[in-house]
């Protein structure tokens, strides 16, 4: 299904880019060919740089180096005003429609309009509302509508101003699957509209579907393009990887969960904003010895319910128990002090302080029991628990913000494992890191699972049912899925598990 | 009696009104611009000069108007362009003014306490006898009272408005969506220039003087006005007016009874304090768990 | 160390250039610009007794750059610094006043913690109210510090008041409880001392106990401090607590020292030269010394120029403010270092 003309729309070349606030190298010379009237997909996995290349491609970061072309002439967006004007739309990951603004006002702050002319906007919304087939009123407010309906909100406003490229950043990783239809239904028309459209993904099974060309991106490169023909299922599997993920290396194990760690009973625990209940009505239990995984789709409430279980979210009803006791909404002191760590949240904003040394953010807990500091053996202790999980800096008095993400990561990890903990919370620990580094993560948490209980979130299947011994799906803030892994599990059957729980909602 | 108390309130009020729809259109934006108190008292400085230099109440309030956004912009330009700390920028410009003016007045007029202006002309006042508590109000005083009114109409039927707004809430996403965040930062700086200048003109030019610290701390209650009236241009407005009452009640305090006028002056400001301390902003609260 | 060098390069050129704005002022706005720049730059250095009113100058500033510099360590605005310092000198005047008779070495350390106390007190609230009610410490602090400067200006007009003197001032304070001077004929006196030790108490705080380990952290990221057990409500009053004591024991100190008693507007700044003090300074309480000493040159030279020269003193004002500017416009002065980012 290849397009008739070949005609490249957007060419990126020799692109470069590194964030300065952690020196961490996104893009290392990308170059990409575009087509339009085909679905062009940018296949790789998490932190392979996609997201970085689309920002500048969409004018929202400036690459360091390289150029960009489009039909022919040159491309280089200051801000996304140049790029919408320019025909690129991006529709984000993160959803960008303003809950608390109306589906009208949302779509008009999309156009470019000068100062005064509101009216002269709505018509033009009203139109495009019509040819689109948007199916929501205007004056409903985005925050009553359901991730399926913001993101059709989010995809009009992109199209109102008529781009010629569009990009879709990972657009089904929030939507159940019925919904995943309808969007691969609106991309085809787009296809055929002769527009070019550019679709990031990670999901292998995903990109051989839809795409006509597939770019593989790993580790800020762009290591190869295909097109659909070209590459079966499996060998693109090798090639995201760099090596064989048939072999992760886990056989199954034996559960030797004991006493009860972590009692949960019908949590609800609130959302985003307001009025948005992200959690609702979860109980679960978690035993020492085990790692209890909680998955499904992101953005079900996971990793909300993590947050809750730190005192970093605010809990509407239910109770929470650490053995026998009450830590229903404790805050993250009173927890710690009582054996509660937790690796959560933004690695670089929650985390961690960038702008702190990385000393200073690694004794963070240590020093919580006294008053006077003492710099010797402080450094000598931090140099230790660093040198033990293999984190590589060049001195403690440097900024953490020039750590790497995967050194970042190891030295939270050390930190938060350092004090003998309880219970250990994590979510997406090995978000962002490589093959190797994730591997460690996996292996450290196996080996300390022992005498610990440990729950995490992830998003990856995957990595859930390599080390998990019980696995939670949540689906729209529910647990809908509540089963040991017993090394049965393989990834079709939890698929279909997920397929069902989705299909709990039917239209 | 009572309607001479309404009216020397709703004048009391223009400056802090003026002051505060400026200082809103910032807060907006984003970048809350905390030099108002600085920009007020230069204007005032430069409105009555002007208009006394070449008799006109118009060239005047443009001057003040001109002197206010070169000041407001200054801020920005400092801000946006060398990451300068817009608080401190704004202290800055504060401390500026107050240097400045003194300085000038002494320069230029050998005082350094009031300069009067004797030939200064003085703009026109309503003759509204009838309506007592209308009466005697100048341009100011009515422009005062449709600020809010225009602020509203800016806000919820310009698509500027609509931009302003969404940067207020959710800058990234407005900024993704498209909107030039730092031009819509730009031309609130400038709208708070043109109200901050218009405010300083309302405090000069009818006096047809300039006192040293003319502005007395208005620039920071119109600031309280912005954080109790939230977003809404006529919660702003009714706060400002609360707060110009409270200024009048000290005055008018000060000439009938014996308490100290210092005493009294102190209400504005612990008046202001209380009600900033009441007011809870939620979303300044560390609760911990606002997570986005 | 690299960035402690460029840190230390980066304020003697903001320095320098302010003062260059200051000569460039006086050029063009005074007559005989000689006169008037040689009385603002040198004369503070021509005899002791003004060199040692140069120091005794710096002894509040010192206080209040430290009350300053611990708030904006931990993020905090506290811009009531000119109210704490009059609070402090008020409080502890009536505190000696009252313990007339006592000895000395019981009233003098009384004074010195009353003062302390009562401007900690008032900018605790600010720090509560920001803890509890996210209320915005800046304009909080602010409004009542306003306040307060027009209540202590009536106290010492009115009940407080020295009526055989005539003056606007307080009572005074006996004679034993002022602080023994250095350097007569100036007003130097042993409060130095006591400014010099506090900051260095003040940098052991700061980076050798947990509690100051705590208002650093809270400072940079309050969440981070908050994920990690730091008790960020905690932080916000305590760091005000400490800045309000600070700021308000310069005000004490200057009353033991220099006046005796409470003169209406005997601080003239030194809440707002305490904020500049700190941003020079970058906060560090030890930095904190030295630029206090350059304000305390910027006050003098221009209290000496008006005096000698007709000089108008609000120069001083309008230099600080250049200050205010030049430290914080990063970009201004990064291309020292090519574009590196310092803290």
């Amino acid at each position: 299904m290849v397009s008739r003309l070949e005609e490249i729309f957007l060419s990126v070349r020799n692109v470069q880019k590194t964030y300065r606030s952690n020196g961490v190298r996104a893009l290392d010379g990308v170059s990409l060919d575009t087509y339009a009237g085909e679905v062009n997909v940018l296949l790789g996995e998490n932190a392979a740089g996609k997201t970085t290349l689309m920002k500048i491609i969409a004018g929202i970061e400036r690459a360091d180096d390289g150029e960009m072309f489009m039909k022919g002439r040159n491309y280089s967006p200051a801000n996304p005003v140049d790029a919408i004007r320019a025909g690129v739309g991006l529709v984000s990951q993160k959803l960008r429609v303003i809950p608390q603004l109306t589906v009208g006002e949302n779509l008009l702050l999309g156009m470019d309009l000068s100062g005064f002319e509101r009216k002269k906007g709505r018509k033009t919304i009203e139109e495009a509302v019509h040819r689109f087939g948007l199916g929501i009123e205007l004056p409903v407010r985005v925050e009553d509508l359901s991730i399926a309906q913001r993101q059709k909100v989010e995809i009009l406003r992109v199209l109102i101003r008529s781009p010629e490229l569009i990009v879709f950043d990972e657009p089904t990783a929030v939507l159940p699957d019925n919904d995943r239809e309808e969007l691969m239904n609106i991309i085809a028309r787009l296809k055929e509209g002769g527009k070019t459209v550019v679709f990031i993904t990670h999901k292998l099974q995903e990109a051989y579907r839809i795409a006509d060309r597939i770019s593989i991106m790993a580790k800020g490169k762009i290591t190869g393009t295909f097109l659909k023909g070209e590459v079966t299922e499996r060998s693109l599997r090798t090639l995201v990887a760099g090596e064989d993920l048939a072999a992760s290396g886990f056989s199954g194990r034996k559960t030797t969960a004991t006493g009860e760690v972590l009692r949960v009973e019908s949590l609800d625990v609130e959302g985003r904003y307001r009025n948005l209940i992200a959690v609702k009505n979860v109980s679960f239990v978690s035993r020492a010895g085990e790692i209890l995984v909680i998955t499904g789709i992101s953005g079900n409430g996971q990793e909300e319910l993590i947050e809750s279980l730190f005192g970093m979210r605010r809990v509407l009803s239910g109770r929470v128990y650490l053995e026998d006791t009450d830590i229903t909404g404790w805050t993250p002191a009173d927890l710690r002090k009582i054996g509660v760590v937790a690796l959560i949240g933004d690695r670089d904003t929650t985390a961690s302080c960038p702008g702190l040394s990385i000393i200073d953010n690694v004794v963070l807990n240590r020093v919580r029991d006294r008053f006077f500091l003492k710099e010797k053996p402080l450094k000598t202790w931090t140099r230790e628990l660093l040198s033990t999980y293999g984190v590589e800096y060049s001195s403690l008095d440097d900024q953490a913000g020039t750590l790497s993400g995967g050194n970042l990561q190891k030295a939270i990890l050390a930190r938060e494992i350092s004090g003998n903990p309880r219970l250990i919370l994590l979510s997406e620990p090995t978000r962002g890191l490589d093959v190797k580094h994730a591997g460690m993560v996996h292996r450290t948490l196996l080996s300390l699972k022992q005498n610990l209980s440990i729950v995490l979130f992830t998003g990856d299947l995957d990595e859930a049912i390599s080390i998990a011994d019980r696995i939670l799906i949540m689906y729209d803030g529910e647990v809908v899925i509540d089963l040991p892994n017993a090394g049965k599990i393989g990834r079709s059957m939890l698929n279909r598990y997920l397929q069902g729980a989705a299909g709990v909602e039917s239209t | 009696m009572i309607e001479a108390f309404v009216n020397d309130t709703l004048r009391n009020a223009t400056p802090i009104v003026l002051a505060a729809c400026g200082g809103l259109v910032t807060r907006l934006s984003g970048w809350l611009n905390i030099g108002l108190e600085g920009m007020i008292l230069l204007s005032a400085f430069s409105g009555v000069v002007v208009s006394s230099a070449t008799s006109s109440v118009v060239v005047g309030t443009l001057a003040a108007i001109a002197t206010s956004i070169a000041v407001s912009l200054l801020i920005f330009v400092m801000v946006r362009y060398m990451r300068a700390n817009l608080y401190i920028t704004g202290i800055a410009t504060n401390l500026l003014s107050g240097g400045l003016t003194v300085m000038l007045t002494d320069l230029w007029f050998r005082s350094k306490g009031t300069v009067v202006f004797p030939e200064a002309p003085r703009p026109a006042v309503s003759s509204l006898d009838f309506l007592g508590f209308l009466n005697n109000l100048n341009f100011f005083d009515y422009l005062a009272i449709a600020s809010p009114l225009l602020l509203l109409f800016v806000l919820r039927g310009t698509s500027f408005g609509l931009k302003l707004i969404a940067c207020g809430i959710d800058e990234e996403s407005a900024y993704y969506s498209g909107v030039n965040v730092n031009r819509v930062r730009l031309v609130s700086f400038i709208i708070a220039g043109v109200f901050s200048g218009l405010a300083g003109a309302s405090l000069s030019l009818p006096l047809g003087l300039f006192v040293a610290n003319m502005s007395g701390g208005r620039g920071w209650i119109a600031l309280v006005a912005v954080i109790m009236g939230r977003d809404r241009p006529f919660l702003i407005g009714f706060s400002a007016l609360m707060l110009g009452f409270v200024t009048e009640l000290s005055i008018f305090l000060q000439v009938s009874t014996q308490i100290s006028p210092k005493l009294l002056l102190t209400i504005p400001y612990f008046v202001s304090f209380l009600i900033v301390a009441i007011f809870p902003d939620r979303r300044a609260m560390l609760e911990g768990k606002k997570h986005e | 160390m690299k960035g402690r060098a460029f840190t230390v390069a980066r304020a003697l050129f903001t320095l320098a250039i302010a003062l260059a704005v200051g000569f460039v002022v006086i050029v063009l706005t005074e007559e005989e610009p000689l006169e008037a720049t040689s009385a603002f730059f040198l004369s503070v250095f021509t005899n002791t007794f003004y060199f040692g009113n140069l120091l005794s100058a710096s002894i509040p500033l010192i206080f209040t750059g430290l009350a300053a510099s611990i708030a904006f360590s931990s993020s905090s605005f506290n811009l009531g610094l000119e109210g704490q310092v009059y609070l402090g000198a008020l409080t502890g005047t009536y505190i000696g006043v009252r313990m007339g008779g006592t000895s000395p070495l019981i009233v003098v350390p009384v004074i010195l913690l009353s003062g302390f106390l009562s401007g900690a007190l008032v900018a605790g609230i600010s720090g509560l109210l920001k803890g509890f009610r996210g209320v915005n410490e800046l304009i909080s602090s602010l409004l009542l510090s306003n306040g307060i400067v027009l209540v202590v200006d009536y106290i010492i007009e009115g009940p407080f008041n020295d009526r055989p003197s005539g003056l606007a001032a307080s009572t005074s304070l006996g004679k034993e409880v002022i602080l023994p001077r250095i350097l007569e004929p100036s007003s130097l006196h042993s409060g130095l001392f006591l400014a010099l030790i506090t900051a260095v108490l003040l940098w052991a705080f700061m980076f050798r106990s947990r509690p100051g380990y705590d208002f650093r952290v809270t400072g940079k990221s309050s969440i981070f401090a908050y994920y990690g057990g730091i008790n960020v409500k905690a932080v916000y009053f305590w760091s005000m607590f400490l800045s309000g004591g600070l700021a308000a024991v310069g005000g004490t100190v200057d009353v033991l020292g220099v006046h005796g008693r409470v003169l209406r507007g005997f601080s003239g700044g030194y809440g707002w030269n305490g904020i500049a003090v700190a941003l020079i300074a970058r906060n560090h309480p030890l930095g904190v010394i030295p630029a206090a000493l350059f304000f305390a040159y910027l006050e003098s030279g221009a209290q000496i120029a008006s005096f000698e020269a007709g000089l108008t003193p609000e120069i001083s004002r309008i230099v600080q403010s250049v200050v205010f500017y030049l430290v914080t416009a990063e970009a201004v002065l990064s291309f020292m270092k090519g574009g590196r980012k310092v803290d």
